[in-house]
């Protein structure tokens, strides 16, 4: 004989959402010619040898006046507040990349 | 006074189809779950005398804060018992310390799991295995804290396969890696003890590693022999410099025992002997540039004696014992040990 369940459940949710940061995206460049163009290595080996390659690009190419390199001590944390801040403060971009 | 519950609720008809609805809201690590019940949810909060609203730590690179609240969900998912939250709740503080790094770990191509080593008189209330199959299936405690954590990871962190966990091969353990010490059949002092804390205590270390790699070596008499075999496991040639696991099983501790070694002796002589030279390494391209001369005598460090991490466990009747390597990142992660049942927001 079925039996009829009345049985119901409530579960709690595992997830968590991230805490908004209160961040907005910076506004696009309209141009690169004449920008001062932040070149953020993250430390990984080959990492700077990259961007550099990206840097002649960006001069040669696109016109860019001046290129800010920095590089991660360590590419699986955050940068620290001072590269951040260096960089947000003198670029008018920042392109950052990874190694291997 | 005990806060609310702040969680989302999700209503269902029944325990079958709340393992389904799990699935398909991508809350599981692949194996169906225990559906998170209110109730179920406040058991273990109450075992474990824990405020839901309790942080346990925080992933600041991805502004996530854990709290008692999901890290006792996701341990009834796991299939945990209420006995073991507070085990879990350790070993998420642990992971959560700066010095483990566990953002990088966990996103990592390097595809390491953290391995929780649990000590102390836990390990014998919850009937935690410390022996045979150490590392594989069949006890409830060691299957289920494991895999909390990986829930936690999951769901807390995020670390989603192909999104923010970019392993390149991940490994067994990160459904479920935890081990116990075996205290009772060494002479040796047991990790959390090595690692600052007293003996009556009991703790976790968790450590970000690889999968065990086997050591065998079934005629060695000698300390030496045996811990040469040990070594030139770790020396493998695509070795990560950092933190590593040796997981020494009953007859190889009888030979290294017997000859009144103790394990500041043993973690002194992998430091001295776990090393391969600088012209192996760039024979095979792990090391860059040419073989110069003297590269045949040259042998970059590969661990110091505090980064050895070595612990009594494993069956009797085989001359197998392990190593955990470290995570790829290396010494950005270090291993993290915190007791068991200590506040966590000490007043």
């Amino acid at each position: 004989m079925a039996v009829e369940t009345t049985e119901r459940l409530t579960l709690l949710d595992p997830r968590v959402d991230a805490r908004p940061r209160g961040t907005v995206r910076a506004p696009r460049l309209a141009e690169l010619r004449g920008k001062r163009i932040g070149l953020l290595a993250n430390g990984k080996p080959n990492s700077e040898e990259f961007l550099a390659a990206l840097g002649t690009l960006l001069r040669e190419r696109y016109g860019v006046a001046e290129l800010v390199p920095a590089r991660k001590p360590n590419a699986s944390r955050v940068a620290p507040d001072a590269i951040l801040n260096e960089l947000g403060g003198r670029c008018d971009a920042v392109v950052t990349a990874t190694g291997d | 006074m005990v806060s609310e519950l702040t969680s989302v609720r999700h209503e269902v008809p029944d325990t079958l189809e709340a393992i389904e609805y799990c699935y398909r809201q991508g809350w599981t690590d692949g194996l169906p779950v225990v559906p998170p019940t209110q109730e179920r949810v406040r058991e273990f909060l109450a075992y474990a005398g824990l405020d839901p609203e309790t942080v346990v730590g925080e992933v600041p690179d991805r502004a996530r804060v854990i709290t008692a609240e999901k890290v006792a969900i996701n341990a009834v998912m796991a299939g945990c018992l209420p006995a073991y939250l507070p085990v879990v709740v350790a070993a998420v503080q642990a992971m959560a310390a700066d010095e483990f790094c566990l953002h990088g770990s966990m996103a990592s191509t390097g595809g390491a799991a953290p391995l929780v080593i649990v000590n102390g008189p836990v390990r014998t209330e919850l009937e935690m295995n410390a022996g045979v199959n150490v590392f594989g299936a069949g006890t409830r405690a060691n299957a289920t804290i494991g895999r909390a954590l990986r829930l936690v990871l999951l769901n807390v962190c995020d670390a989603r396969p192909g999104v923010l966990d970019q392993a390149t091969m991940g490994h067994p353990g990160k459904y479920s890696y935890c081990i116990a010490e075996d205290e009772e059949a060494t002479v040796w002092q047991p990790l959390h003890v090595e690692r600052g804390l007293p003996r009556e205590l009991s703790a976790v270390t968790v450590l970000a590693g690889e999968a065990p790699h086997y050591v065998k070596n079934a005629f060695g008499t000698t300390p030496e022999e045996v811990l040469t075999s040990v070594a030139d496991v770790m020396a493998h040639a695509s070795y990560t410099q950092g933190a590593y696991l040796v997981v020494l099983a009953p007859e190889h501790r009888a030979v290294i025992e017997r000859a009144g070694w103790s394990k500041a002796d043993v973690r002194a002589y992998l430091a001295e002997h776990a090393r391969r030279s600088a012209a192996e390494l760039k024979r095979v391209g792990y090391l860059r540039g040419k073989i110069e001369a003297g590269d045949n005598q040259r042998f970059p460090p590969l661990v110091s004696e505090d980064e050895v991490l070595v612990v009594a466990a494993g069956g009797s009747g085989g001359t197998f014992s392990a190593v955990v390597p470290p995570w790829a990142g290396g010494r950005s992660s270090a291993p993290v040990t915190r007791a068991v049942g200590a506040c966590v927001e000490c007043e």
